[in-house]
């Protein structure tokens, strides 16, 4: 289905005789003997691979400007980020560089990119596309997506790579079925809940954006409701202490004997999160850290098991922010960590969430998230088609391409 | 002749299959574009 398809992949994905960097130094002459499974599967249907693209090292940043080998620009504005980690993946798209690029999201890293540059991104339902020969960030939240220009095209990607993997146990045995099949069923009486949570700081003109959409949908017959989601409030601070002690558990492996170089090739980003990560998994402080953080993330959870109860898929904003200034937020961690407020929750649920651009301020894009149960990724690309459909908002490229 | 660029997935792979355009066209069309941009935007790896 997608044979001569040209398509742009993350450097994070292991690719067999090709430099495979992870974003950092510390891999920077490494070259894998084997393919992920995502790359074999786009490989068998016929996907020319074209590039390896630029990320934050590692997966740490939500910016595009953490990597080692100089930060990723935004096609709208080159003076401003592209959202990160996957950030090269989404400019490739977002630039008409490649037709589809593959990213991974653990907090973010392909919902937010993709709102920066008016492309569709998705993250799968934890387990629906395998992470075999992926390099690890946080092994309980990483998930593999890709970036489109259309929703359409997102479909067919997922439609390749979906499904178990015999290298990878934490894959469903479910089987993906066709996405494409009900795309076009459009959302007439489906249930949209906007939770609450979600709107009450959000920046006005974002807001405006997003109900603006929501009242499309509504058009178009959906039946659009208030919900809430009580927990989100504690999704920033449980997902910092849970991803870096994954993170510090993962990069341990990277002592240059059985990978990589120098250990001090590590960039502060990456440090800090050894560090945290070390200290929260640490004998007298699990309890008191990582434990009551995954009590947390259940609880979060069954906000979101609770709410499809009532309604077929949420809807909210990525990012509190349109794309920043280069360097605007570089020595703030903090207020970078916070980027992703919007992103943590349904990662931390495990559940699918689909990047849906839905209009500009002042020349800068701005997505929604669509958020569904596990497995509902044919649902997402159904409202997204049913709202892509009425705006075409793909059709707007950046000057400077 | 198209710029291959502006397709989407669906459309390409229309065109391929009705050999209205080849798949080397088409990539090559992807990778010229890829040079054009990329001093600017820094994303893709170049080694």
């Amino acid at each position: 289905m997608l044979a001569g398809i040209p398509a742009a992949v993350k450097d994070l994905f292991s690719t067999k005789g090709i430099k495979t960097t992870a974003g950092s130094k510390v891999l920077e002459n490494y070259v894998p003997v084997y393919d992920a499974t995502t790359i074999e599967r786009l490989k068998n249907a016929g996907v020319c691979m074209i590039g390896k693209t630029n990320q934050d090292a590692w997966g740490h940043g939500a910016s595009g400007e953490n990597s080692d080998f100089g930060p990723t620009k935004n096609p709208y504005d080159l003076e401003k980020v592209p959202g990160g980690s996957s950030s090269g993946s989404a400019v490739s798209v977002a630039s008409g560089a490649s037709l589809a690029a593959m990213g991974t999201d653990t907090g973010g890293s392909i919902r937010l990119p993709a709102s920066f540059c008016n492309v569709i991104g998705l993250k799968p339902t934890y387990g629906r596309v395998p992470r075999y020969g992926v390099i690890a960030m946080a092994s309980s939240l990483d998930c593999i997506g890709h970036f489109t220009k259309t929703v359409y095209d997102n479909a067919l990607v997922l439609n390749t790579t979906a499904g178990e993997d015999g290298f990878d146990s934490t894959t469903s045995p479910q089987k993906p079925g066709d996405y494409t099949a009900d795309i076009e069923k459009g959302v007439k009486n489906l249930k949209i809940g906007l939770p609450k949570e979600y709107f009450e700081k959000l920046d006005s003109k974002i807001k405006e954006s997003i109900l603006k959409a929501v009242k499309t949908l509504e058009k178009l017959g959906a039946k659009i409701t208030d919900i809430n989601l009580p927990h989100t409030q504690y999704g920033v601070a449980a997902y910092y202490i849970i991803q870096p002690s994954e993170v510090s558990s993962n990069l341990a492996r990277y002592d240059g004997i059985r990978f990589g170089e120098d250990r001090e090739k590590f960039g502060s980003e990456a440090k800090r999160r050894i560090i945290l990560g070390t200290f929260t998994l640490s004998s007298g402080y699990y309890d008191a850290y990582y434990l009551k953080a995954m009590k947390v993330r259940r609880l979060i959870r069954d906000d979101f098991v609770k709410a499809f109860k009532n309604v077929d898929v949420l809807i909210c904003p990525i990012s509190p922010t349109v794309p920043f200034k280069i360097g605007e937020k570089v020595d703030n961690p903090l207020q970078m960590y916070l980027a992703d407020i919007f992103t943590v929750c349904p990662s931390l649920a495990g559940v699918p969430s689909l990047n849906v651009p839905c209009g500009f301020i002042k020349g800068l894009p701005v997505g929604m998230q669509i958020i569904g149960p596990d497995f509902s990724e044919g649902l997402l690309y159904q409202v997204g088609y049913a709202y892509e459909q009425e705006t075409k908002w793909y059709g707007r490229k950046p000057e400077f391409v | 002749m198209i710029d291959p660029t502006i397709l989407t997935i669906k459309d390409a792979v229309e065109l391929i299959g009705k050999k209205q355009i080849k798949a080397k066209e088409l990539t090559g069309a992807f990778l010229d574009r890829a040079h054009k941009v990329n001093k600017k935007l820094n994303a893709y790896y170049n080694n």
